[in-house]
């Protein structure tokens, strides 16, 4: 029988919902405003903005859950990036992605209670959570409030530097998105990972 | 520090806290009595002609005597009449004399009433089919106006200065500043009749209803209101001209959002008008008009290098999962 491990409690399960729903909804609003057509709307404009807006509070307020979540539980060992041999860690993690996979080598860093993420995801989790969605936070609250970002930066209007930098940050989390959705299938088998995130328990293999 | 030390250190600071306090206020009164006049009155030949009309025209006040009595008191002069020098001087009509467009008549004081209905000059009457201001098509604008239903208003009050003050105008849309400022002065002209009521019942019969109220509709209505002009929903756009005169019926007005949120916004043929024009002069990418002035609009600025960029990143991450997805096939088949 594969042995089990219990990863995900509730909490996690309930930020990670909570976030998935919310990111997709700003994906898709953030794409429909950005390009907007007057021939075609993949959603009404004045929808896409409330939405849009709206998400963006509820994200920040569940971005609070998990940060202080990782702060006080041990879920925040995670998280805790390990600088000393990190590039040679990720080399091997991606050779094993690109061949090792394919020719049955062990996983180098295989998944277990102390060993939540391999180093790739490690990195790009930390990327995401802790550097593009605060610039998101960040970017998209001054918006909500322009008169409150800066007129000119370096000859350039402070509002459309805050909004390219929301923009690029978006690209960046929704490329995150499909990365994360396509690696989620290298689990036991394809759909395997995508139980565990509902269910809490991890098959390890 | 010692209780004689304490008082000493206290003295001292109210001194130097007072000598403070006088020293701005002096600066105050100096910076408020010797304000620079923004024009240079040797510039102006009319000047000293004007100074007979301007010394009531621009002072708030007017003295009447009664020649009969010898009696006489100040009057306050009505904000219509009123024109100040600064905002005439800086203005278009500056050179000109006050007696070049009103009546010599008007010498005489108190004015007669008649003078009242004396026709005032169109934009047309001095600019039309004048080569030298061909550029500016004074033509056009004045059959968009009179396309437009402001010419409509019932009691044919309506002209020219209603909106443009001719002892003030300077043509602020030709200028490379699109500041908050333009669009604030832009929506004082309609506001001054349609935030009005006194203003607005001398030309129209009309109920005037609330503009706040009306435009509830308008996501966050303050900063629209702040950036945009209302000309740009409330107006047909005409390639010829700047700034569209033909002002449409309130429900002719665009009520879409993605017309100016959208790639091809109509705020490029409005607004922005005039540096689209002259950023054609130089190579400049994609609605630069609008990233170079100090705004956002949501989906009209766009550009194609970053465009390029994320299609680029997204198609080659498609191509490496569907590589990585064959390979994966293949190696299940195997087994």
């Amino acid at each position: 029988m594969t042995e089990q491990i219990y990863f995900y409690p509730v909490w996690i399960r309930l930020w990670h919902a909570v976030n998935a729903v919310l990111c997709i909804l700003l994906i898709f609003t953030g794409i429909s405003m950005q390009y907007s057509d007057p021939d075609f709307a993949l959603i009404n404009f004045g929808l896409a903005v409330s939405m849009h807006n709206f998400s963006g509070i509820a994200l920040t307020i569940s971005y609070f859950l998990f940060f202080f979540g990782n702060m006080f539980t041990a879920n925040g060992k995670y998280y805790r990036l390990k600088v000393e041999g990190l590039s040679i860690r990720l080399w091997k993690q991606m050779r094993y992605y690109a061949y090792g996979y394919f020719v049955n080598e062990e996983s180098p860093f295989p998944v277990s209670s102390q060993n939540k993420f391999n180093p790739l995801q490690q990195i790009s989790y930390l990327l995401a959570l802790y550097l593009a969605l605060p610039l998101l936070f960040i970017t998209g609250w001054a918006l909500l409030f322009p008169e409150f970002i800066i007129n000119k930066l370096l000859g350039f209007s402070g509002i459309f530097l805050t909004a390219q930098l929301h923009i690029v940050m978006g690209f960046f989390i929704s490329l995150f998105l499909i990365i994360h959705l396509y690696v989620s299938t290298m689990g036991a088998s394809p759909l395997s990972n995508f139980k565990s995130i509902v269910t809490g328990w991890q098959k390890l293999h | 520090m010692t209780h004689k030390n304490y008082r000493a250190f206290s003295l001292l600071l109210a001194f130097l806290i007072l000598t403070i306090s006088l020293t701005v206020i002096a600066q105050e009164d100096e910076n408020s009595s010797t304000q620079a006049l923004k024009y240079n009155p040797e510039d102006f030949p009319s000047f000293e002609d004007n100074e007979f009309c301007l010394r009531c025209h621009s002072s708030g006040y007017f003295v009447l005597s009664d020649t009969v009595s010898g009696l006489s008191k100040r009057q306050a002069m009505c904000d219509n009449f009123n024109i100040p020098k600064d905002n005439y001087y800086m203005s278009v009509h500056g050179s000109f004399s006050c007696t070049d467009c009103h009546s010599s008549e008007y010498q005489n004081f108190p004015h007669a009433t008649s003078l009242r209905f004396e026709p005032a000059f169109a934009c047309i009457d001095c600019h039309g089919g004048d080569e030298s201001f061909a550029q500016y098509h004074f033509e056009e604008i004045d059959a968009e106006y009179a396309s437009s239903v402001h010419a409509q208003i019932e009691n044919g009050e309506f002209n020219c200065w209603k909106c443009h003050n001719p002892h003030a105008y300077v043509p602020l849309a030709r200028r490379d500043t699109l500041s908050i400022d333009f669009v604030v002065s832009s929506n004082q002209m309609c506001l001054t009749c349609h935030g009005s009521l006194e203003k607005f019942q001398l030309l129209s019969d009309k109920e005037l209803t609330g503009i706040v109220e009306k435009h509830d509709w308008l996501p966050n209505q303050s900063l629209h209101f702040k950036s945009i002009r209302c000309i740009e929903c409330h107006s047909a756009q005409n390639l010829d001209i700047l700034v569209s005169h033909n002002i449409l019926p309130a429900d002719s007005a665009i009520f879409d959002c993605v017309k100016c949120h959208s790639k091809n916004s109509v705020l490029m043929g409005s607004l922005y008008k005039f540096r689209v024009i002259e950023s054609r002069k130089s190579s400049g990418f994609l609605n630069a008009a609008i990233i170079d002035n100090n705004s956002y609009v949501i989906g009209a600025n766009r550009s194609e290098i970053m465009n390029l960029a994320s299609l680029l990143i997204f198609g080659l991450t498609l191509v490496a999962m569907t590589v990585h997805t064959l390979f994966r096939v293949k190696k299940s088949k195997k087994h």
